[in-house]
């Protein structure tokens, strides 16, 4: 089993690496045909800097549009990065003074990203304007995620997964060295759940965040006549 | 409110005629191979676009749009959301240039151009203002009004034109304006206004035509000439100007400040409308550059026109090239230049509908909110009763009138009527609450929807008054010396 | 709000074409019976003062091409028939659908456009 996660990490770290060059390349190459910006603008590049500090910490647009939908979505973001920091455990056998400080809330952390999760699903299932216009990888996308995050929080509860083990296996995984891991279904299904979103990431919609930074309508500064 | 499958799959603009087609340069109909031309449309103006490009991948469905649009909240019809709007152009860019869309087209809603596809690309893409408020709610910045723009050219370029925004168009090139107002016409006309203002006022305000050596063109949409209360918007300019004492001139060759060309998201257009406007002001040897009350035509102006026409270095740089009439009043009313007697206006009280163009494409002015606060100075002390209506329903979160965009059109009246319907329960409350007695607008597309629609809601057609109207009613004017 | 789209209308057996908004597509095929026929379809009784209206149009057109301002109009209205008709109200209660369309197309004239 470890041969294989080995080689699912790899390729997953690769494409979501190379995916994400890619697409930022790409979007910057498309050109600009005019101005659009969305206007009271800021008229600095600093002001505009300043509209996507705010609006990728707190998703204040998404607020201003729906309180339902930045609730559910806000958590989630803001779990899923708790966890990722939690995650960082296993890279090194002593994890730095955050992760620690994480480590002991991560049962909350869990239930966070899945009521998020949760939420925005439910939300996509029972408001008809979200149902019209969501397809079939719309709901995916979330499974999965839930998937991922429910598997996580299998393992953690039943402890049936050696965290030393795991350590081990992640740092001689990035460190570039074949690893051995002894079989565990969850813990297989979590990694190639994850793998999956990596891939995913730089080819779909989840790439949404970065992309926004590229946005005309909020990226320009607003005009000044000469 | 729950949504309605095709509630306004019925209201469609009438095709334009294969003259005006070809006049504008596209084919006089529907071509043979109009599917394929399409698709390398669609990618090629994706490919030149990021604002399109972002549109096609970079929404994640979270829904924020859904419930913003003034046509969905009229109509009810699903496809009047913007990210549905949106999703009818996304669908087939899909299918043909993203892997999963063209393999797995089942699990991302992938969708080919068939004769259904291209009716609702038709009827739709003519069911949006392209006045940006569900830009204003976008997670991402996701612009509709681009989506529906280039929809609008791509369908205009295989045969499937829009008669009202084209028939303009071709009228604003040929007749240089868009009413199609010959020059006699333009001057019989404002030699009527000077009688009018003399009649009521005992002063001689002039509307110069054409006068070489003027400082100032004063570019207009031709609405201002032809209909109510557009026109006693120009009177109010004129009345502000020749108080003030300023040397201006209108010209017949550039008699239109509306550019079409932006509604029907074509450059070329845009560009070709633009020029008239330098060339005048080039030729009338004029120092200043001033837009009368219109929306899209000072969005255009501000953002656009100096980089399509190649700059405006001949204009006097003391002033903004160009500037919009309710600035330069502004500034006059700030310096002491004019006085404005709030009290001729007792018998009115105001509201103000900003303008999508002005409130979210442009600026007035030299502070981040100008384009709020200026018309808002102007009205307070032309007028003691001011009243704003509800905070989500005015300046960058305005509803549209419900008539913008290029569907100003008697057979979309439907659509119009449904799609004023947020303005109007604004409207309504602070009619209630504070008597308010008249609609304020800067924009000749939002007075005449206004004027059509208010009938349907219960207001008289005259119940909309234009900016300057309430600004030269309150000018104290002195005889000249 | 708007007459339903003709593309013919049959007048003592005679063919005239309209656009789709109902607009003659040739100025020279109207006559008195073409503006009784399309008022009639709008429930509109044309009195004396609705065919003042439409030869004040009619004239004007003759002379620039282009149907009149609407303040042109309330002022050779006021001229014509006292100060007090001198208003928009007055040919809006003649007009219900607008006095510049309604009126133009009753009296065969193209119909006006732009930001109107």
């Amino acid at each position: 089993m470890g041969t294989v996660l080995t080689l699912v990490l790899w390729v997953s770290l690769v494409v979501l690496l190379l995916g994400t060059v890619i697409r930022l390349v790409r979007i910057s190459l498309h050109p600009v045909e005019r101005s659009i910006v969305i206007t009271p603008a800021p008229k600095t590049r600093w002001g505009v800097l300043w509209f996507f500090v705010v609006e990728t910490v707190f998703f204040r647009t998404l607020l201003k549009g729906s309180l339902g939908t930045w609730l559910f979505g806000w958590l989630f973001h803001v779990c899923l990065l708790l966890m990722f920091l939690v995650h960082l455990r296993y890279l090194s056998p002593t994890p730095n003074s955050l992760t620690l400080w994480l480590m002991p809330h991560s049962a909350l952390i869990a239930s966070g990203l899945i009521v998020g999760l949760a939420g925005l699903l439910v939300r996509r299932l029972t408001i008809d304007r979200l149902r019209y216009i969501s397809t079939l990888s719309d709901y995916l996308h979330l499974v999965l995620l839930l998937f991922i995050a429910v598997g996580g929080v299998t393992m953690a509860r039943l402890g049936s997964v050696n965290v030393y083990e795991v350590t081990v296996f992640v740092q001689h995984v990035m460190s570039g060295q074949w690893a051995d891991l002894t079989f565990n279904w969850v813990l297989a299904t979590h990694v190639v759940g994850a793998g999956l979103v990596m891939c995913l990431y730089p080819f779909s919609k989840l790439f949404h965040g970065p992309l926004s930074w590229f946005n005309p309508t909020r990226s320009q500064t607003r005009r000044i006549r000469s | 409110m729950t949504i309605q499958r095709d509630a306004s799959a019925h209201i469609k603009p009438h095709a334009a005629s294969p003259e005006v087609q070809e006049s504008l340069g596209f084919p006089s109909e529907k071509i043979d191979n109009w599917h394929d031309k399409a698709i390398e449309l669609l990618g090629e103006k994706v490919q030149s676009s990021r604002a399109l490009k972002l549109a096609m991948d970079a929404c994640m469905k979270c829904g924020a749009c859904t419930d913003k649009c003034h046509y969905y909240l009229g109509t009810q019809d699903p496809n009047n959301m913007p990210v549905a709007r949106q999703e009818l152009m996304r669908s087939v860019y899909k299918r043909h240039y993203t892997f999963t869309g063209k393999y797995m087209p089942w699990l991302v809603g992938a969708k080919e151009l068939d004769e259904t596809m291209l009716d609702r690309w038709y009827t739709y893409f003519h069911q949006c203002s392209q006045c940006r408020r569900c830009s204003v709610y976008c997670p991402v910045g996701i612009d509709t009004s681009e989506v529906s723009m280039a929809g609008r050219d791509i369908l205009a370029s295989v045969g499937l034109g829009q008669k009202y925004a084209n028939q303009i168009i071709n009228k604003a090139n040929t007749k240089g304006n868009n009413l199609g107002l010959p020059g006699p016409a333009l001057a019989d006309t404002l030699a009527g206004l000077e009688e009018d203002v003399f009649e009521e006022t005992g002063i001689p305000v002039r509307f110069p035509l054409d006068q070489h050596g003027a400082d100032i063109l004063l570019v207009t949409p031709s609405a201002d000439f032809f209909a109510e209360p557009q026109v006693d918007g120009l009177i109010g300019y004129a009345k502000v100007l020749h108080q003030a004492g300023l040397s201006w001139t209108l010209s017949t060759a550039a008699s239109e400040a509306a550019n079409f060309g932006l509604f029907v998201g074509s450059r070329s257009h845009t560009q070709q409308l633009g020029m008239k406007i330098r060339d005048a002001a080039k030729a009338l040897g004029v120092k200043r550059l001033v837009f009368g009350e219109c929306g899209h035509a000072w969005r255009v102006a501000q953002n656009h026109l100096s980089e399509l026409v190649g700059g405006f270095d001949f204009l006097d740089d003391n002033y903004p090239k160009p500037q919009h009439i309710a600035e330069v009043t502004h500034e006059l009313l700030t310096s002491g230049a004019i006085e404005l007697d709030a009290t001729r206006n007792a018998h009115r009280r105001l509201t103000f509908h900003d303008s999508c163009n002005v409130a979210r494409a442009s600026s007035l002015g030299s502070t981040p909110n100008g384009q709020f606060t200026v018309p808002r100075a102007l009205l307070k002390a032309s007028c003691d009763h001011f009243f704003d209506m509800a905070e989500h329903t005015t300046k960058q979160t305005t509803f549209c009138c419900g008539g913008g965009g290029g569907l100003l059109t008697d057979e979309l009246l439907e659509l119009r009527i449904k799609g004023a319907k947020p303005r109007m329960d604004a409207l309504k409350a602070v009619v209630e609450q504070h008597g308010v007695t008249d609609l304020v607008a800067m924009c000749a597309i939002c007075k005449s929807q206004f004027a059509t629609v208010f009938p349907e809601y219960g207001y008289a057609f005259d119940q909309v008054l234009s900016l300057h109207q309430v600004v030269g009613d309150a000018l104290v004017m002195t005889p000249a010396a | 709000m708007t007459s339903p789209a003709v593309a013919e209308l049959v007048i003592s057996g005679q063919v005239i074409l309209t656009d789709e908004d109902g607009y003659l597509k040739n100025r020279d095929d109207w006559s008195e019976a073409v503006a009784q026929t399309l008022s009639a379809a709008d429930g509109v009784e044309l009195t004396e003062s609705h065919w003042e209206v439409i030869r004040l149009l009619q004239e004007y057109y003759d002379n620039y091409e282009i149907a009149p301002a609407i303040r042109i109009l309330t002022k050779a209205v006021g001229k014509k028939l006292g100060k007090d008709k001198a208003n928009s109200r007055y040919l809006y209660d003649l007009f219900p659908q607008g006095p510049a369309k309604q009126a133009c197309r009753y009296a065969g004239l193209p119909k006006p456009t732009g930001c109107v």
